[in-house]
């Protein structure tokens, strides 16, 4: 019972949030707000899925490396 | 004379009256060197992400300060030998900072910097970190589409993915986003 498409296009936020709203601050001392864009074993979202633009992500990847230094982040998460 | 900001991660164990001469230590010691602190920030007690040095959790102190490069030499190397420190990141803000901006208002330290560069990030977003609260409930509170999905999706089909590599293969992060269908998606994939 194969459908035959079975890879369908994913729903992708098309615009860039950080874009949109200018008041979310990306910071590396905002957990809260970095934590968003990552995923529950702690990776980074990739840009084709979170929307973000290519400015964004950049400082957004440093924003979360930063994070991850001084423990407000993880850099994994283990599974149980 | 450059804008940096150091996050210290402390010992949660270390009584409030060595916190006190702590900041007030590596104040001096950014004094002496001729640059200026704009604000320390104790943010209190947080939960760290993972252990260090066998400690669940840690005191975080933010040193905002102007100085030298050789400054964070000192700064780091100190740190790095005293024992109520568990972990410290010291970042750049800005290239050029004129000193004596900061020393005639510092009451405006905050806002004042911010337009020579607008371009970078941490610059403006400093004065924003106070608020920052320790539960992580925001995190829930955040609806948007993806976010929510990729939340809800790995606790049903944990086994799914290694399954989809193998034979669909090509979008492996894809999956955590489609939020309509999961379940079907791995019955189909198990048969």
């Amino acid at each position: 019972m194969g459908r035959p498409q079975r890879r369908r296009p994913f729903p992708r936020s098309k615009v860039c949030r950080f874009c949109a709203d200018s008041s979310l601050r990306m910071d590396y001392k905002e957990p809260n707000i970095l934590r968003v864009f990552v995923t529950e074993r702690g990776k980074i979202i990739p840009r084709r899925i979170s929307g973000n633009c290519a400015k964004h992500q950049r400082q957004l990847t440093t924003a979360i490396k930063r994070a991850r230094n001084i423990a407000l982040l993880p850099f994994t998460v283990p599974r149980r | 004379m450059r804008r940096y900001e150091s996050v210290v991660i402390l010992d949660p164990e270390v009584p409030d009256d060595d916190i006190a001469a702590f900041t007030a230590k590596y104040g001096e010691l950014i004094k002496s060197s001729g640059g200026e602190i704009i604000k320390i920030e104790d943010w209190g007690y947080k939960r760290l992400a993972y252990l260090i040095k066998k400690k669940e959790r840690g005191r975080y102190i933010l040193f905002d300060f102007v100085g030298i490069p050789s400054l964070i030499d000192e700064l780091e190397r100190q740190f790095k030998i005293s024992e109520d420190v568990l972990k410290f990141l010291s970042v750049k803000l800005d290239d050029e900072v004129d000193l004596e901006a900061f020393k005639s208002k510092p009451e405006e330290e905050a806002t004042e910097p911010a337009p020579p560069t607008s371009e970078s990030p941490e610059e403006s977003a400093t004065e924003a970190s106070a608020s920052t609260p320790e539960a992580p409930s925001a995190e829930s509170a955040e609806p948007p589409a993806e976010a929510a999905a990729e939340a809800a999706q790995p606790d049903t089909p944990t086994e799914a993915p290694e399954e989809a590599k193998g034979d669909a293969g090509t979008t492996p992060e894809g999956t955590p986003s489609e939020e309509a269908a999961p379940a079907q998606e791995t019955v189909k994939e198990g048969e």
